[in-house]
């Protein structure tokens, strides 16, 4: 509920600024679609003006969207300032008139040792990429350290200029700051994509926790024709999840007072993901996983309005209403986020994507591994996130051991040795590095449902010729609250060697499991054999009601660094199938439970 | 005449044979073996050692195996037995026969010790056996690295025939120099040719007591042992604020339950150094391919309370048990018997090798 306090908050501000002027900015670049042939729109004042192709020879390139520089009647200059880090003098960037009046704005160049400004710039109606040098200026000494652009509002009061995608020869680019006056409706994040090429840097802007970020998009058009919308976001530059809400403003109807309604797309709804170069999959609607790069589609009959909204409707999503306005608004409690958002626009068509394989027998997949189709994508659902824990490597490769239950892709994880120099852990500020990694994995729908399973599964290669200490640990949700779980010291649990033809109850030494050189096949605990670790404080009797919001592999890093293990298939489990002996066969088989009837 | 003198002399020649022998045999004069509790079942004398018994009844004999070095103060560990016969004041032993030794070479030249055995229907090399006995070895003489073997007989008390190799290995190049496999215990499955066999592994990252069920039927192609998994350790009890070490157990089938006799851990942490009681849980065995399998205890610690008599304090080292057992694995009696080692130690040098004694107490369970 506080999420959706803050929010509301945003909205209000954002819907009077966008009947304030970025209706108009929107209106004049004729972007908008026409509604009768509904092609899809792009929104973004960027997308259909600038492209997010790679060019040849950018030592690194900005990605940003754009700035609505506007009139706040009491400065007649706005400023926008850019963070530099490198040494170079020369800047590429891309400005989009949406006036059908050319428009002029400086640039500053700054130093450690002062400032040096530009003449006037020209920006004609629409897309110019202009140049800028700041050895051409008069006087300029020193490593650049920020450029600013200047806007004068006193002079385009009622206009905009948008400013995006910005190039620096030397190094790498941050989007810093705004001076006071200015109001963005959108307020992205501004990283550079020479990341993937380990070039320079990468700067980050730091989010204040308990803020809301929003990015809007004002439609200004009937939706009607449209299923959804999409847009594309890179949260690869980070190492973390992005949190967004979703919603729709209309307009007040006659009749109506306030703002008119609001829709929402629940945080647990599901949108649609197509990873660049990678296989779509159904993920959280709100939750963006880490390292993810591609469109997201979101279809309006996911939209819902919430329960705590008071004002006064019809009670439908009117998406003829032609004051619609998208927006998107990130948690900046989520800590120092990173990430491009882009070419946000309207679908025709949002085409659902159903989970395959998501049961099979009594297995119930979290993680089938399916939805990966390369190595790099593997980080969607899979990555070492605490700066602290020791990295392992992660390479997807075929399950070659296949057997009833699992096939396809796995992991190969190999453990290394902790991190020399880590980033200060964000919680505690310790900078000491663990002896143990920590693999994690986030449900793509925020928490997988896994009410009335009986325990964990998952397939396990251990590839050496001596035993592994194999250490997981869950949360599930407390009244929306993560509570951890791990395996209790002397824990019992089945491991079902496929490659052997052997079933057996092991105890566990400590708190994690053994597995023995060469075991090949399931390992199955029952949620009986876990408990909450000692710092847990999250109170509350084990469920399976609330879903499974997390799983992480922890491996002694000291003891395994260089150590080989395939891992594949984690789900939940249904039966109370256990294990057949030379002189027992269990009422249900794990053969039978495993391999089940497909259903 | 001639014939009587030749007879004669080689009568004399071998009564001087024998009784050298018997001189050398019994070189060391009979010292009884201190006493710190209840009465030893039976006394070996100061110069043999006399642990981890197996006491099986088969008709009005009961044969108790255990572990005691073959020569005189010399630790080579061997399989003795002594028969008894029941008495109105319990069981009477007769003398001590060494039924099992090291082989000259191979995986169990180095001792072997805490045997077991069981009735049932076996097949090695062509010859039909009535009797399976399992048994600890090792290569040689450092503690570590034991596996498991078996022998076969056509009577209790012999002869046995080893078969060459373990039954039950420990590879030390995979799971690490340590104790290895061992402290076996029986149970007749079907009073045939299959057992259920448990033993303790320990292996460098931990130690636990695990279930075979092996099928002997064919002997010299045993089948099973790679399904070996581990016993439930909840509802088990031990002192301090540790997680349950289950090890060295002696089981026993009692109606629908399984009963064990375990040590109590930890051990003690003077000399010498092993259990000051041991515990006897039940289970229902069908509960022991569960994840929730649990016993209940029956005898939390059995220690020196209960085994002391008038005139001293009670052993004060209580360990290495068994459960009394007829011919296939069911226990004797009404209650359950322990057959237990205890022992006394030089208080001075703590030296208590050769003073280990069995006794044998019956439980009401």
């Amino acid at each position: 509920m506080k999420r959706f306090k803050c929010l509301f908050a945003a909205v209000l501000l954002l819907f009077c600024l966008a009947c304030a002027g970025w209706v108009g900015a929107v209106a004049e670049d004729g972007a908008s679609g026409a509604a009768g042939t509904a092609p899809d729109v792009s929104l973004s004042p960027s997308a259909g003006v600038f492209s997010y192709a790679a060019e040849a020879g950018v030592l690194v390139r900005l990605i940003s969207t754009s700035y609505d520089i506007r009139d706040d009647e009491g400065d007649p200059v706005q400023r926008v300032r850019f963070d530099l880090a490198g040494s170079g003098s020369e800047l590429t960037m891309r400005v989009f008139n949406p006036s059908s009046n050319p428009q002029r704005f400086r640039v500053a160049f700054l130093t450690a040792e002062g400032r040096w400004e530009s003449g006037y710039v020209q920006a004609a109606s629409g897309a110019n990429e202009l140049g800028f040098s700041a050895s051409a200026v008069d006087g300029f000494s020193g490593t650049l350290a920020a450029v600013e652009v200047l806007y004068s509002a006193f002079e385009y009061s009622g206009n905009s200029l948008i400013f995006g995608q910005m190039t620096y020869s030397g190094g790498d680019v941050a989007w810093a700051a705004e001076n006071a006056g200015w109001q963005c409706i959108e307020n992205p994040i501004v990283e550079a994509e020479a990341f993937f090429a380990d070039e320079g840097t990468l700067l980050s802007r730091g989010v204040q926790a308990g803020v809301w970020y929003p990015v809007t998009f004002a439609t200004q058009q009937d939706m009607s024709a449209y299923e959804g919308f999409s847009y594309y976001i890179d949260t690869s530059l980070g190492d973390r999840q992005v949190f967004f809400n979703k919603y729709v403003q209309e307009r007040a109807r006659p009749g109506e007072t306030g703002f008119g309604e609001e829709w929402y797309l629940p945080d647990d709804g599901v949108a649609y993901y197509h990873p660049d170069g990678g296989i779509p999959f159904r993920g959280a609607a709100n939750t963006v996983p880490a390292y993810f790069r591609g469109r997201v589609y979101c279809s309006f009959s996911a939209f819902r309005m919430p329960e705590w909204m008071t004002y006064p409707g019809n009670g439908v999503l009117d998406l003829d209403d032609t004051s619609g306005l998208i927006g998107l608004t990130f948690d900046g409690g989520l800590g120092d986020v990173r990430f491009i958002l882009k070419d946000f626009r309207l679908e025709t068509t949002v085409e659902e994507i159903e989970y395959e394989g998501l049961r099979q027998g009594d297995l119930r997949y979290l993680d089938d591994m399916s939805t990966y189709a390369s190595t790099e994508t593997v980080a969607f659902g899979w990555r070492t996130n605490w700066s602290l824990a020791s990295p392992c490597a992660v390479t997807l490769i075929e399950n070659e051991w296949t057997t009833s239950g699992a096939a396809g892709n796995a992991l190969r994880i190999v453990p290394q040795t902790a991190p020399e120099n880590p980033a200060p852990d964000p919680a505690t500020g310790q900078t000491a590095p663990t002896n143990y990694t920590a693999l994690e994995f986030f449900p793509v729908e925020g928490s997988a449902d896994i009410a009335g399973s009986q325990g964990i599964t998952f397939f396990l290669r251990n590839e050496e010729s001596e035993p592994l200490l194999f250490g997981f640990e869950f949360d599930i949700l407390q009244n929306g609250v993560r509570q951890r779980w791990g395996v209790k010291p002397r824990g019992r649990y089945i491991l079902y060697d496929t490659l052997r033809g052997t079933q057996k109850l092991y105890n566990a030494p400590e708190r994690s499991l053994y597995i023995p050189a060469g075991f090949t096949g399931w390992v199955r605990v029952d949620f009986g054999q876990f408990e909450n670790p000692s710092w847990e404080t999250v109170g509350g009797a084990f469920t399976t009601e609330t879903g499974l919001a997390y799983f992480v592999i922890n491996i002694d890093t000291l003891q395994y660094t260089g150590h080989s293990f395939v891992f594949d298939s984690l789900a939940v489990y249904t039966s109370d199938a256990g294990i057949s002996t030379p002189f027992h066969t269990a009422n249900t088989t794990l053969d039978q439970a495993i391999g089940g009837n497909g259903t | 005449m001639k014939k009587r003198w030749i007879a004669a002399l080689c009568a004399l020649t071998l009564a001087l044979t024998l009784g050298l022998a018997g001189c050398k045999t019994d070189e060391a004069p009979f010292t009884p073996k201190p006493v710190d509790g209840v009465p030893l079942a039976f006394d070996d004398g100061i110069s043999y050692y006399a642990y981890a018994p197996a006491a099986v009844v088969d008709g009005e004999r009961m044969y108790l195996y255990y572990t005691s070095n073959r020569t005189a103060e010399q630790n080579d560990p061997s399989i003795a037995l002594r028969v008894g016969k029941r008495t109105a004041d319990g069981w009477s032993f007769g003398d001590r026969s060494i039924v099992l030794e090291a082989s000259a070479s191979g995986w169990d030249a180095g001792g072997v010790t805490d045997a077991d055995v069981v009735k049932g229907a076996f097949s090695y090399q062509g010859t039909q056996y009535s009797w399976l006995m399992v048994y600890q070895g090792r290569a040689d003489r450092a503690e570590n690295n034991h596996q498991i073997g078996a022998a076969l007989a056509n009577a209790p008390d012999g002869p046995w025939v080893k078969l060459g190799e373990p039954v039950l290995t420990y590879d030390d190049a995979e799971t690490g120099y340590a104790w290895g496999v061992g402290q076996p215990t029986l149970l007749s499955y079907d009073r045939a040719g299959k057992v259920y066999l448990s033993y303790t592994r320990g292996e460098t990252l931990f130690t636990g007591q695990f279930l075979a069920e092996l099928d002997f039927s064919d002997a010299s192609a045993v089948t099973g042992a790679d399904a070996a998994f581990m016993l439930p350790e909840t509802g088990l009890q031990d002192g301090g604020s540790g997680t349950v070490l289950f090890n060295n157990v002696g089981l026993a089938a009692r109606g629908a339950n399984w009963y064990a006799v375990r040590d109590f851990n930890p051990v003690a942490s003077a000399a010498p150094s092993v259990a000051t009681a041991v515990q006897v849980a039940h289970i229902d065995p069908a509960d022991i391919y569960t994840a929730d399998g649990s016993w209940t205890v029956d005898e939390e610690r059995l220690n020196f309370l209960d085994l002391a008599a008038e005139d001293n304090n009670g052993w004060e080292r209580v360990y290495s048990a068994s459960i009394v057992k007829d011919a296939y694995g069911q226990a004797y009696g009404n209650g359950i018997t322990v057959a237990a080692s205890v022992t006394s130690y030089d208080p001075t040098t703590r030296e208590y090798l050769y003073y280990q004694g069995i006794i044998l107490h019956e439980l009401p369970v």
